[in-house]
């Protein structure tokens, strides 16, 4: 590195600030005054400086658009994994297993009238059939 | 706790900036230039990422808070990264020159400064600062106030350290910068 270091930088920095505090502070005549005597014509700037903005602007209207397609191929990649089960069927089907199980799995299971059980407790009931591997699971038959 | 801050959208920053005067647009300018000099980058990249983050939103501005200081503000912010970044830029070794290394036939240098980078680092460090006081070869108390910024004095300290009363210090500090200025102004860096 042939410039400053940290050290140097943060000092230079410090100049910068002060700099910076007095350049805000100034009159606008007096800084439209320095500029005309340093630079030239300050409309000339200001209409150089708003063409910088706006390539800004058109460069950040890239970027978004960007973002924005990035997104939505990402959507794309990993579609939403939730499915719609038909509850009716799934009972159903947990009626069936219930009546075709082992005795010693109907007990662990606290049989229950089928019809007194909530959705939730169907479905979770159906999935540790599932897990007991009494129960093919419609992933596993191919339904 | 944190007090809610109403920020300005994407469209009122647009809008604020659009409708900066001549002397903001004088303003921004210079303080890109300033920055751009101490971390030695384009004044314009510098101004133009600060646009863009500003109208990206990842830099917020409250409503209160003036477009031109907070536009001064993400430059140094950036400024500032980009420093940091060269600073901890480590250095990297080619797969070849891992192999020679391996073997012996390459000397690996410690990521950390060595006593000769340090030595080399101060004498930059100090030709800076010489190069800043000697824009003003006729001016003690210019040098001084400089030399007392450079150092990291502040407000009535900093005053003090230049022996003025308050308007001959504003005098000299508005010198200070106008010779800065110039001095930019004909491309060259202190």
């Amino acid at each position: 590195m042939t410039g400053p270091d940290k050290k140097g930088r943060e000092a230079l920095a410090r100049l910068a600030d002060v700099l910076i505090e007095d350049l805000l502070a100034a009159p606008d005549e007096e800084i439209l005054a320095e500029f005309v005597e340093e630079r030239g014509d300050p409309v000339k700037n200001a209409e150089d400086m708003r063409a910088l903005f706006e390539k800004s602007i058109l460069k950040s209207n890239k970027d978004r658009l960007r973002a924005a397609r990035a997104g939505l191929e990402a959507d794309q990649a990993s579609p939403a994994t939730a499915k719609l089960i038909n509850i009716a069927n799934v009972r159903t089907k947990l009626k069936r297993a219930l009546a075709s199980c082992p005795p010693e799995v109907k007990l662990t299971l606290a049989a229950r009238n089928e019809s007194e059980l909530s959705d939730a407790d169907v479905l979770g009931m159906l999935q540790d059939l599932e897990e007991l591997g009494i129960v093919v699971s419609d992933d596993d038959s191919g339904n | 706790m944190k007090a809610d801050v109403s920020v300005r959208s994407r469209d009122e920053i647009a809008a604020a900036i659009r409708a900066l005067s001549d002397a903001q647009w004088i303003r921004l300018r210079k303080a890109s230039g300033y920055f751009a000099w101490v971390y030695d980058l384009s004044g314009e990249d510098l101004l133009q990422e600060a646009f863009c983050r500003a109208l990206a939103g990842s830099r917020q501005c409250p409503t209160h808070v003036d477009i031109v200081k907070f536009l001064k503000d993400a430059m140094r912010s950036i400024a500032n990264g980009e420093g940091e970044k060269a600073e901890n830029q480590i250095d990297t070794i080619s797969v070849e020159e891992c192999d020679a290394a391996a073997g012996g036939g390459l000397q690996l240098k410690d990521s950390t400064d060595s006593q000769e980078e340090i030595m080399v680092a101060a004498e930059v460090n100090e030709a800076t600062r010489q190069a800043v006081l000697g824009l003003f070869p006729n001016d003690a108390q210019t040098r001084d106030l400089a030399d007392g910024i450079l150092a990291g004095y502040e407000g009535e300290e900093l005053r003090a350290l230049t022996d003025l009363d308050k308007t001959g210090y504003a005098s000299k500090r508005r010198f200070m910068r106008r010779t800065f200025d110039k001095h930019s102004s004909e491309g060259k860096k202190p």
